[in-house]
């Protein structure tokens, strides 16, 4: 038989299945085995012994957001460059010009970043 | 492995798009470089780079139509047009920004940058031949003009507008991406030359897939363009954004839609039944000419209602674009004579030779509708309130009253600038007019030149009630009314009633230019 | 005395031998399973041993192997109560099982306002891609065995690094949404800056082997390592080619490995992947004196998973970074003499004995190497985290990415790759020894400024010393010896 084009995928399956089913595992014997005594108080939330005041879904800094906006811009980049560096010898100056003209404007992006403060968590 | 070999010569096109894009980086990093407060030399700078960018692609109108980047996009005379068309924006734009931006303590930040991406992504828009990069371009478009439309953040009005053109341009975009994709699948190709090979095939293979894409895709540019069953968010987004960048938004950004537009249907009007995108682009004028400026009829809001009577223009832009598929026999079925579309040519016209008088009709009313808005809007920058006001009273006609005793040129300008967009002689928005609804008629689109007529004249009226509120009621005496003086905005005044006075008394020179272009590239 | 030997026997000797003995039996029973069954099986045993057997039982053994380092650098004895039937193990081995059934048993209950869905999810998302991601890392070379040819990984996907880097970042969403699920304070401010921080790494991660890439021309993990001669790491630059008198196949020269060629690139990894793993100096999500953690919320073995999440994260960096910048599963030199040899060539189970042994130590020195550093370094803080990812790592980054660029096209074969290299480790060395030695005294320095700044809010008694005076007073504090004599009480692991 032919084997098929997914076959070098299939143990990648298994263990992607088996990391599934394991931690499952491992969660169900840990709520079967443990006691089950649950109190108001047990079921508060801990923080630091204190009563919670207040709710814990609240808005947070928007610096959090900037950084995964970053994160898209960059991480994208990245991903761009993979391919061009797994071709990189045959792609040659041509495709190292290239990218430099590519990765040039995003440093250009990162600068301004960093020029306008959005990189400082202390203001 | 091989590798693309892409030639020099292909990054000639892109040069007025580099250059604008350059003029954008070296306005962010001065931006972010330079200690001083004064921001003095950013509209200079950014006019400096517009005009670099149109003389460019002004010198490289007349080359033959190729395509570039193994077709993703394509130089054309077409694309320089419409290139030019919007440098003409933006520079009118950057003109009245300078002023604008001085009286609202606004000078500092990204608003010039954020302009030039935003241009800088049209011209590309304009050259794209390829469904991505097409979408990308919408895209570099879309969000420098979404920062622009909330760039004065304080007031909830700003706010709003980026908010609603954010949301629904996103929506937008998704649906045309969504139809990109469809068309894909049909095709199995995303450049718009390998597509009308295989169109025809397609066609007949999965006439679903292909006609829902293109219906998904119209919508999508029906959005940008501000069509009218997707206009809802043209009011709020043009009255909230910064006056300069409505202007800009209502020049520029329709242009590049446009042009995008009219590239992806004509190769996709070419594999169908032509009487498709005839019926799809008709239906679409119809409403819009008459949504849009009976709409505009009872607005009291100088800006409010420029933003409706650019609905309606937007319809008078779809007639032109109508009359491009129109063919020389009969479309086979009468399904869509419901709509009055029983397109036949003039006697004596090649099909050719018709298609290139509309195009050139589009291009014209383009740069018409250009000069014109940008400089009613440029007045209207000028005169509008300052400080956060309550709700909508910072444009309203009363404003006006009087101006002419005031200041008298900027009345007269005015009053240019709204005959023009009425389309009375002897401005360029007649000849505008003119050209669009001669080459319907020629066509066989009477009907839409009918309509047209009728809601132009209907469009006179509110054009006219500010030019009588300039002329004839008298200024309010206890109020001072604070203006904003600034040389930008008197240049961009001048400069654009200059234009429309003098392109609608001479137009040949330009009318020939376009004619040639429009030749140019549809005889291939 | 006798104690000195037994460490120094247990790691010359009992670990090499132990790590030698399994991969061999790997060997074997990858090789009988595709006798019978079907050739390709050997990869399911694979599994077993490599993620099951390896990964996970160093994972365990490394969280006594932490409190036990831990006690060692702090002059304290560390875990040593952990009995097994009544006998007293030695090295608090019973420990690690002690902590298994420990968390098993314990209550699992969770906060009643908590969203119970994405509450049970966070563990199992911060376990489960963390588990599967030592699925592309090969652990021996490839060999007949029994006839059959049997390689020492679970599977090679074209896309090798890029799985690495996309099952990482699940962890990612286990960490945020335990965080944000548990509806505590703490714990959504863990989740946050857990999600900022390692999102911020991932960047520098990824352009970090963007180097190698160029240098190989590949992705994929095994064609890093290289299996011939001549291919991945396994060549020799300024290699004689058996052509210098020695004995045939006896090749000298620099092995060509990631961390000559890219030492830079390594290191940026090495942070950045520390990073990701969440420890010091990087462990603002949970810093445990401070706000506890994103996991707060957790008890019993959910809150394990995410420890032991931690330790194999450790445990598959190490082996990735093995992989990248030290070779793989090669030696540094006498390879190919090894494999000509008569006896390895009539016993291949030897030599997959010999080279998994010498992959798993290179494993465990870098797990070592982390451990050292995690129970070295202060935390940052959480500004400067940011601002050493933003601002140092990345520009770092793709400055590496671009001069590797152009030495590689201008030299394909390396060498001048290799040169820069060489010559950055010998700068580097060279900074290090010649700093001077006061770098503690460095690092308070900051400290130091601040107080002299405010010492007109401190009590006169401090006012008048110098803030010279200060540091060193406290140094020499913190000099004196403070042996803990009593043991530790909590048979729990108390670090967490």
């Amino acid at each position: 038989m032919e084997p098929s084009p997914l076959a070098p995928y299939l143990p990648l399956a298994v263990a992607l299945l088996l990391a599934g089913v394991l931690a499952v595992a491992v969660m169900l014997l840990a709520s079967v085995l443990g006691p089950r005594r649950p109190s108001a108080v047990k079921s508060l939330a801990f923080e630091a012994g204190n009563e919670p005041v207040g709710s814990a879904r609240q808005r947070f800094a928007v610096k959090f957001y900037v950084v995964a906006l970053l994160f898209i811009v960059f991480d994208v980049e990245a991903v761009f460059l993979y391919p061009w560096a797994v071709n990189f010898q045959q792609l040659g100056w041509f495709g190292y010009a290239e990218m430099a003209v590519f990765a040039a404007t995003l440093v250009v992006g990162l600068i301004y970043v960093w020029k306008k403060g959005a990189l400082e968590w202390e203001h | 492995m091989r590798v693309p070999s892409i030639p020099a010569a292909d990054f000639l096109p892109l040069v007025p798009a580099i250059i604008l894009l350059v003029g954008a980086c070296v306005l962010l990093m001065t931006e972010v470089f330079l200690r001083s407060p004064s921001r003095g030399y950013q509209a200079p700078l950014s006019l400096f780079f517009t005009g670099l960018a149109g003389a460019v692609s002004l010198s490289s109108a007349f080359e033959p139509a190729r395509p570039v980047f193994q077709g993703f996009a394509a130089q054309d005379p077409f694309s320089s047009a419409v290139t030019l068309v919007v440098c003409v924006a933006l520079g009118l734009a950057v003109l009245t920004s300078s002023g604008f931006l001085r009286s609202r303590n606004a000078e500092r930040g990204e608003f010039y940058a954020l302009m030039l991406f935003a241009a800088s992504g049209m011209s590309l828009l304009a050259m794209s031949t390829e469904l991505i990069t097409l979408f990308i371009n919408i895209e570099v478009l879309s969000v420098g003009t979404y920062a622009l439309t909330s760039y004065l953040r304080r007031g909830t009005r700003p706010a709003e507008a980026g908010f609603k053109y954010f949301i629904l341009g996103a929506f937008s975009s998704a649906i045309l991406l969504y139809g990109a994709a469809l068309l894909y699948g049909a095709t199995g190709s995303t450049k718009l030359s390998e597509m009308a090979v295989v169109l025809p095939a397609a066609l007949a293979a999965q006439p679903a897939l292909v006609y829902a894409g293109a219906l998904l895709v119209a919508g999508g540019f029906a959005f940008k363009v501000a069509a009218v069953p997707f206009h809802m968010w043209t009011p709020d987004v043009y009255e909230g954004a910064p006056t300069p960048v409505t202007a800009l938004m209502s020049a520029g950004v329709k242009a590049a839609a446009f042009a995008a537009m009219i590239r992806v249907f004509l190769v996709l009007g070419k594999g169908m039944d032509p009487s498709v995108p005839l019926a799809l682009f008709s239906g679409l004028a119809y409403l819009t000419m008459i949504v849009g400026n009976l709409l505009a009829l009872p607005q009291r809001n100088v800006k409010r209602m420029l933003a409706y009577s650019s609905i309606g223009h937007a319809g008078y832009l779809l007639v032109g674009v109508a009359a491009l598929f129109v063919t020389a026999e009969a479309p086979a079925g009468d399904g869509f004579r419901f709509f009055g579309a029983t397109p036949l040519l003039a006697p004596g016209l090649s099909e050719v030779a018709a298609r290139a008088d509309a195009l050139k009709g589009l291009l014209f009313y383009l740069l018409a509708y250009t000069v014109t808005t940008v400089g009613s809007f440029g007045v209207l920058a000028a005169l509008e309130r300052s400080e956060d006001e309550p709700k909508g009273t910072a444009w309203d006609l009363d404003r006006f009253a009087g101006l002419a005793q005031r200041r008298p040129g900027w009345a007269f300008a005015m009053a240019v600038f709204m005959l023009s967009l009425g389309g009375v002689p002897p401005t360029v928005g007649f000849m505008g007019k003119l050209l669009i609804f001669r080459s319907a008629v020629d066509t066989g689109l009477v009907g839409l030149a009918v309509v047209g007529v009728l809601t132009s004249a209907a469009a006179i009226y509110y054009y006219l009630r500010v030019v009588v509120a300039m002329y004839m009621r008298p200024a309010p005496e206890d109020e001072r009314i604070p203006v904003t003086l600034s040389w930008g905005t008197e240049l961009a005044l001048a400069l654009s009633a200059l234009a429309v006075v003098v392109l609608g008394i001479l137009p040949g020179t330009v009318t020939d230019w376009l004619q040639q272009a429009s030749t140019l590239w549809l005889g291939q | 005395m006798s104690r000195t030997v037994f460490i120094l026997v247990s790691i010359f000797l009992v670990i090499p031998a132990l790590l030698a003995g399994v991969m061999m039996g790997a060997y074997a029973l990858g090789g009988w399973l595709d006798g019978v069954w079907f050739p390709g099986a050997h990869r399911l045993t694979n599994i077993l041993v490599l993620m099951l057997v390896f990964v996970m039982v160093l994972a365990s053994l490394l969280t006594l192997a932490e409190r036990k380092w831990s006690a060692l650098m702090q002059n304290r004895i560390g875990p040593n109560r952990a009995d097994l039937f009544g006998r007293p193990v030695p090295a608090g081995i019973g420990h690690f099982i002690a902590d298994a059934l420990k968390m098993l048993t314990k209550e699992d209950f969770r906060p009643a306002k908590a969203n119970t869905f994405l509450y049970n999810l966070g563990p199992l998302l911060a376990f489960a891609p963390v588990f599967a991601l030592f699925a592309v890392v090969p652990a021996g070379p490839t060999l007949e065995v029994f006839g059959k040819t049997v390689d020492m990984v679970v599977a090679t996907p074209d896309f090798g690094l890029l799985f690495i880097f996309a099952i990482a970042s699940l962890a990612v969403y286990g960490t945020s949404l335990a965080g944000w699920s548990s509806n505590n304070k703490f714990a959504l401010l863990g989740g946050v800056r857990a999600a900022s921080q390692m999102i911020s790494y991932e960047v520098a991660l990824g352009l970090s082997l963007v180097g190698l890439m160029m240098a190989f021309s590949t992705v994929q993990l095994p064609a890093f390592v290289g299996e011939a001669l001549g291919t991945g790491q396994f060549r020799y630059l300024w290699g004689n080619d058996a052509a210098m008198g020695l004995r045939p196949g006896f090749d000298v020269g620099l092995p060509a490995w990631g961390i000559f060629l890219q030492p830079v690139a390594f290191v940026l990894f090495f942070a950045a992947a520390f990073a990701e793993t969440k420890r010091a100096p990087f462990d603002m999500p949970e810093g445990e004196s401070e706000i506890i953690g994103y996991f707060v919320e957790y008890s019993g073995m959910k809150f394990g998973m995410f420890m032991l999440s931690e330790f194999m994260e450790i445990v598959i960096l190490s082996g990735v970074m093995v992989v990248l910048f030290f070779g793989g599963y090669h030696l540094p030199i006498g390879e190919e003499w090894l494999r000509g040899t008569e006896l390895m060539r009539s016993y291949p189970l030897l030599l997959g004995a010999v080279l998994g042994m010498v992959f798993w130590l290179k494993v465990l020195t870098l797990c070592y190497l982390q451990l050292v550093v995690r129970w070295t370094f202060p935390r940052f803080r959480y500004d400067q985290v940011q601002k050493l990812g933003w601002k140092m790592l990345l520009p770092v980054g793709l400055v590496n990415v671009f001069v590797t660029g152009a030495l590689v096209l201008w030299d394909p074969s390396l060498r001048l790759l290799a040169l820069s290299g060489l010559l950055v480790i010998a700068v580097v060395l060279a900074l290090t020894m010649a700093a001077p030695g006061e770098a503690p005294a460095e690092a308070h320095g900051e400290g130091h400024g601040h107080a002299h700044g405010d010492t007109t809010a401190l009590p006169p008694s401090h006012a008048h010393a110098t803030g010279h005076a200060q540091v060193h007073a406290l140094n020499a504090h913190t000099a004196v010896p403070q042996k803990l004599e009593t043991p530790e009480r909590t048979p729990v692991a108390a670090s967490h």
